[in-house]
């Protein structure tokens, strides 16, 4: 590792701990500093039982997004594909939502709890293929507005399934949450589902993304290396769907961490292999989503959905890909 | 390698029909006009498409495959990062041997999407013969300008030695180095194997159509083509 890539690692761990600070201290009650290493109820108990695992959990989240995001870009060669362009978060928060419908038809609660995780992924993987079947001949805007169509299309019928069921199902979150994305609280048992099942995935990508790489330049030249680039995306597809299902249920919908990522750490890093951008990625995910539930909970005064958070920091980074990236190379 | 009695539809359209090609040992040309099927054909000997019909079997000696694209994407990654990409990968000075020897050995820190055209297909094909004991390359020297087909050219004779070739292209020129050659058009070989049936005016300018006249000049053909 070379003095550029230490200062880099040390600057993002340095933003990630004052976030993380800044995280337990601001919310629907601001706790002041000192009540950080005081046991002292209430604060004590925001602190530790409620904040500290919902932020640990944020930073994995992110770090998934974010990783989810480069993965899609390389693999579907479309530097503006994240799982919430490609349609994966909308089909996987409409196979959630679908879930509680089984309580109309009697089945308890409790079921539906693993009933969702199911329906999601199902959806999250038929609403990804059916954006890359639709934008698979083509250019870059295709998938993408091939990707924007299926999410408004799951986006709208998630409403229509929240209309139903409001009245029946008065434990289904808000719309908002569902569409726009809301950290509320994720428990000490939710955190350690989700940062045993990030680090497989973050692993995952870290030995695979050599080939990601390869499969990103040429599918020719990945046959040459006896690797089948459409059953590797394929795979890959599945795995992201299966991770978003997963994170849909503690978030809703959130977008753009995956799309703005990877560009913003290719901005001092410089273009590099997958395998030495990952880590950086992951990282910095973590730390973009953290920010944006930090904004979100209500620090200057109101609160509003992630995804409004994450579109505006996203919105100058989409407009530099666009002139810049897809610009050049066209 | 044998290839054999080989067709290959792709969405119910004949696109090779009865391929029959023994390659030997060096460089083989697979040449014909754009269309005639030279890319599928590669990439069904990679195993990118399955054949309807015939097989195609590789020497057991042939442990490894490297292939250079006509076409790929200008990704944002070093060129070192291009070099070592795949699960194929060989040490990293088995690569800065072959950028030596294309004179590109400075480029290895450099980004790839910055490169001129023909440095990135120079990139690629350095990887390809890096990795491949069996180099494949699809049109290697079209879009080059001169000195780039120069490098090309003589990379490829420097290594015919140490690895087998099966290059596509419709570039004539190349007939200088190759040991054997197949004339593919509309998806069927025309004629094969020796170079000096191949060196026909008459089946040149038939396959081409166009007038097409060799000129043997120092020491090697030129090709010239009849304007107008």
């Amino acid at each position: 590792m070379n003095n550029k890539l230490l200062l880099i690692s040390i600057l993002i761990t340095i933003a990630i701990i004052i976030t993380f600070i800044a995280s337990l201290i601001y919310g629907s009650v601001y706790v002041p500093i000192r009540y950080l290493f005081r046991h002292e109820y209430p604060y004590s108990f925001i602190i530790y039982q409620i904040r500290f695992p919902t932020s640990i959990s944020t930073l994995f989240i992110g770090a998934d997004l974010a990783v989810s995001g480069l993965i899609l870009q390389k693999l579907l060669k479309n530097p503006l594909m994240d799982p919430y362009i490609s349609g994966t978060s909308s089909g996987a928060a409409f196979g959630a939502t679908l879930s509680y419908i089984f309580l109309l038809f009697g089945i308890p609660l409790a079921y539906i709890f693993y009933i969702a995780p199911l329906t999601a992924f199902l959806f999250a993987s038929i609403a990804t293929l059916i954006t890359i079947l639709i934008g698979k001949s083509g250019d870059v805007y295709r998938l993408v507005i091939a990707g924007i169509a299926v999410s408004y299309i799951f986006s709208s019928l998630i409403m229509f399934e929240i209309s139903i069921l409001q009245e029946k199902v008065p434990e289904l979150p808000s719309v908002y949450f569902w569409i726009f994305g809301y950290i509320n609280y994720i428990n000490y048992t939710e955190m350690v589902l989700t940062v045993v099942i990030s680090l497989i995935f973050l692993a995952f990508a870290m030995k695979y993304a050599r080939i990601i790489d390869l499969v990103a330049i040429s599918d020719e030249m990945s046959f040459a290396h006896k690797v089948n680039p459409n059953r590797f995306r394929l795979l890959w597809v599945l795995a992201i769907s299966l991770l978003i299902s997963m994170i849909i249920s503690f978030t809703g919908i959130i977008g753009f961490v995956g799309l703005m990522t990877p560009h913003l750490v290719r901005g001092f890093l410089g273009g590099r292999s997958s395998y030495t951008e990952i880590p950086y990625v992951a990282m910095m995910g973590g730390m973009i989503l953290l920010v944006s539930k930090i904004i979100s909970k209500g620090a200057f005064g109101f609160t509003v959905p992630i995804t409004a958070v994450t579109a505006i920091l996203a919105f100058p980074i989409i407009i530099y890909v666009l002139v810049r990236r897809i610009g050049v190379s066209q | 390698m044998l290839v054999s009695s080989l067709d290959v539809k792709i969405q119910g359209k004949l696109i090779l029909s009865d391929i029959n090609l023994e390659l030997r040992k060096g460089i083989n040309l697979i040449l014909g006009p754009n269309g005639s099927g030279k890319t599928t054909l590669l990439r069904t000997i990679i195993g990118m498409i399955k054949p309807s019909k015939g097989f195609i079997s590789i020497d057991e000696k042939i442990k490894s495959i490297g292939y250079s694209p006509a076409e790929f994407t200008p990704v944002d990654m070093r060129v070192i990062d291009v070099l070592q990409a795949g699960n194929n990968v060989r040490p990293l000075n088995v690569y800065k041997n072959v950028l030596k020897n294309i004179g590109m050995l400075n480029y290895l820190y450099r980004n790839f999407s910055t490169l001129s055209s023909g440095e990135k297909r120079l990139v690629l094909l350095a990887k390809a013969l890096a990795e491949g004991d069996l180099v494949i390359m699809d049109e290697p020297t079209s879009n080059l300008d001169l000195r780039n087909q120069v490098i090309i050219m003589n990379i490829i004779s420097k290594y015919r030695d140490e690895k087998d070739f099966i290059i596509s292209t419709h570039d004539l020129e190349m007939l200088n180095i190759a040991d054997t050659a197949y004339i593919i058009k509309n998806g069927r070989i025309i004629k094969g194997g020796n170079i000096d049936e191949i060196l026909d005016e008459n089946l040149l300018s038939e396959v081409y159509e166009v007038k097409i006249k060799k000129v043997f000049i120092e020491g090697r053909y030129v090709f010239l083509k009849q304007l107008f």
